[in-house]
């Protein structure tokens, strides 16, 4: 329950932060469309639908990538996005938690997950902050060079990732 | 979708929406999801080394009677950050206390306790095995084991207590019991007068026949009481069974199977049984506790089946039991089990037929109406035809409507039986 209101919290202010933003750059009908994310949410910690989080973080990371075309402020947005995500992280702890029917020292599984997704993140935020300070100047072909250096890399993670399962 | 995949394609967006558009922002916003990908690959599980006792307490019980499990996991391996314990329950057992699945974390040489109360109706369970997952803290990694650790617990059918059952076969054995033997010797029961022979015992000399007859002395003969060899048939053949309102007409056989075994067994009896339907399951004869204890085992797991050769009693074995021993045959009984029983009855055999009724356990399963009226009028009539073929060869029937307790059915009907046959 506590990781669900933890949840519905994040889900609430990063929707905020991202309103107030749309709201002060004078978008008003996406603002008021922002603050529909929180409600949905809310309403789906009831109905416990595993793809509508998934679906609404995906639509926070789309308007906040909108807002960053449109020059608002990037802390504001990563902050946002981050929170966002916070939340479906969240979500689906709880959901973990509800679907096993009985646990064993849970207040510890909590805190222990909550403590790690916040240093994931926070780390995260930390790295974000400092590469957006570090201006290095790239030609095309460089960047088009790491481009396909980063799709490798993920490609290879994710084979990682699918031999470890076997 | 899984949960590695969304990530993964959130990355992939962000990351060229900033290739796209040639602005950092994008990428810094990658940047979270990476670490967040990067913990849960660190925080993942490797193999899982555990140690599992499953106790089941006790190892066999009464139908209705609650049992419990206990469940303990001891890690040898690793660290397990988020660990699911998933018991393989049995169908048809009804959880009442506890459940068979565990949440947790499980540190190095760490264990965890996990109980559960459960109940069930007649028959075997086999829990195969536990089923493990386990996976990092954010569940983007789950690893999933299975664990073999078999297991049973025998739940034995009800036993209904039955009063004593009279029956009369033609043939006992040496030791003494309750069942009179049809031949003169010693005992207590009345069963005839002679002429006086010399060694006679002088105190079974009848006087008032000797009064009736001047010069000539009589002995009273009495009748001895033996135990006998009797042989339960169960019929388990599929067909023989029909599911109705009232649960299985199959397991009411088997209640009716156990009540004679125990009540046949308390009055000494050599009793055995045999289940015949997919295959032939026997219980060869014996006395006392121990066989009540094996024939009860038995019946825990005895089961409907189908087979090509015991489709028909013909296929049989009948030189198996005893020459003119008693059988018990629990079955609704079909059209060609007639001419079988009949034969078997020319054998020498005594047979018993203890019927439950299939119309009356089925017609509740029909809508009314005038046609239905009509077919249970024709299965009665059938029923009444088969019947009387079978008593006119001398088998006894009790037909048994099985809403009505087989301890009236039985003691009323097989008293009065033996009554007319004395």
């Amino acid at each position: 329950m506590r990781t669900k209101i933890m949840s519905l919290a994040c889900a609430f202010l990063s929707a905020v932060v991202m309103a107030w933003s749309y709201f002060r750059f004078g978008y008003l009908f996406i603002t008021l469309g922002i603050l529909i994310v929180p409600i949905i949410w809310a309403v789906n910690l009831r109905l416990g639908v595993q793809w509508i989080p998934s679906s609404l973080l995906f639509v926070i990371c789309i308007v906040s990538s909108v807002g960053l075309f449109l020059d608002m402020p990037v802390l504001w947005m990563l902050l946002s996005w981050l929170v966002s995500f916070i939340a479906w992280d969240l979500n689906h702890f709880s959901y973990r938690m509800e679907r096993a029917q009985s646990v064993d020292g849970a207040d510890q599984i909590e805190r222990h997950h909550i403590l790690w997704v916040l240093s994931a993140l926070s780390l995260g935020f930390l790295v974000a902050v400092i590469t957006l300070n570090i201006k290095v100047a790239l030609n095309f072909w460089v960047i088009v060079v790491l481009s396909i250096l980063l799709v490798w890399g993920i490609g290879q993670g994710i084979r990682m990732v699918k031999a470890s399962r076997l | 979708m899984s949960r590695v995949v969304f990530i993964g394609l959130l990355i992939y967006l962000l990351v060229f929406a900033g290739l796209a558009t040639l602005r950092g922002e994008f990428l810094a916003m990658a940047i979270p999801l990476f670490f967040y990908l990067a913990f849960g690959l660190i925080d993942r599980p490797g193999t899982m080394q555990l140690e599992i006792h499953r106790e089941i307490v006790p190892k066999w019980v009464n139908s209705g009677e609650t049992f419990q499990i206990h469940l303990n996991v001891t890690n040898r391996g690793q660290d397990l950050k988020e660990i699911s314990l998933q018991d393989s329950v049995p169908m048809n057992l009804d959880i009442l206390e506890g459940s068979p699945s565990l949440l947790c974390e499980l540190p190095i040489q760490g264990s965890i306790g996990l109980s559960y109360t459960c109940r069930a109706t007649r028959g075997l369970f086999l829990f195969p095995g536990v089923r493990l997952i386990s996976s990092d803290r954010f569940g983007l990694f789950p690893r999933t084991e299975s664990y073999s650790l078999k297991d049973r617990i025998l739940v034995r059918p009800e036993v209904r207590r039955l009063k004593r059952v009279i029956i009369r076969p033609r043939i006992t054995r040496i030791y003494a019991g309750n069942i009179p033997t049809r031949q003169s010797g010693s005992g207590v029961d009345f069963y005839g007068v002679r002429s006086y022979q010399s060694g006679d015992p002088l105190r079974y000399l009848n006087w008032k026949s000797a009064a009736r007859h001047p010069g000539l002395l009589f002995t009273t003969e009495f009748e001895p009481e033996r135990v006998a060899v009797i042989w339960l048939m169960l019929d388990a053949r599929q067909r023989s069974n029909i599911q109705g309102p009232g649960g299985s007409l199959f397991e009411h056989l088997v209640s009716a199977t156990a009540a004679l075994s125990h009540a046949f067994l308390n009055e000494g009896n050599r009793v055995g049984m045999l289940i015949y339907g997919g295959f032939l399951d026997w219980t060869y004869s014996g006395y006392g506790k121990m066989q009540r204890e094996r024939i009860l085992q038995a019946l825990a797991r005895a089961r409907t089946g189908e087979s090509m050769i015991f489709d028909k009693l013909e296929h049989l074995p009948t030189q198996a039991f005893p020459p003119r021993s008693q059988i018990v045959l629990l079955s609704p009984l079909h059209h060609e089990d007639v001419p079988i029983l009949i034969r078997w009855r020319s054998f020498g055999y005594d047979v018993i037929c203890i019927c439950p009724d299939p119309i009356a356990f089925e017609q509740d399963l029909f809508p009314q109406g005038e046609d239905q009226e009509l077919g249970l009028r024709l299965a009665r009539l059938e029923r009444k035809l088969l019947f009387s073929q079978l008593r006119q060869a001398g088998i006894q029937l009790i037909p048994w409507i099985v809403s009505i307790p087989i301890e009236q059915v039985i003691g009323g009907a097989l008293n009065r039986a033996s009554f007319r046959r004395v």
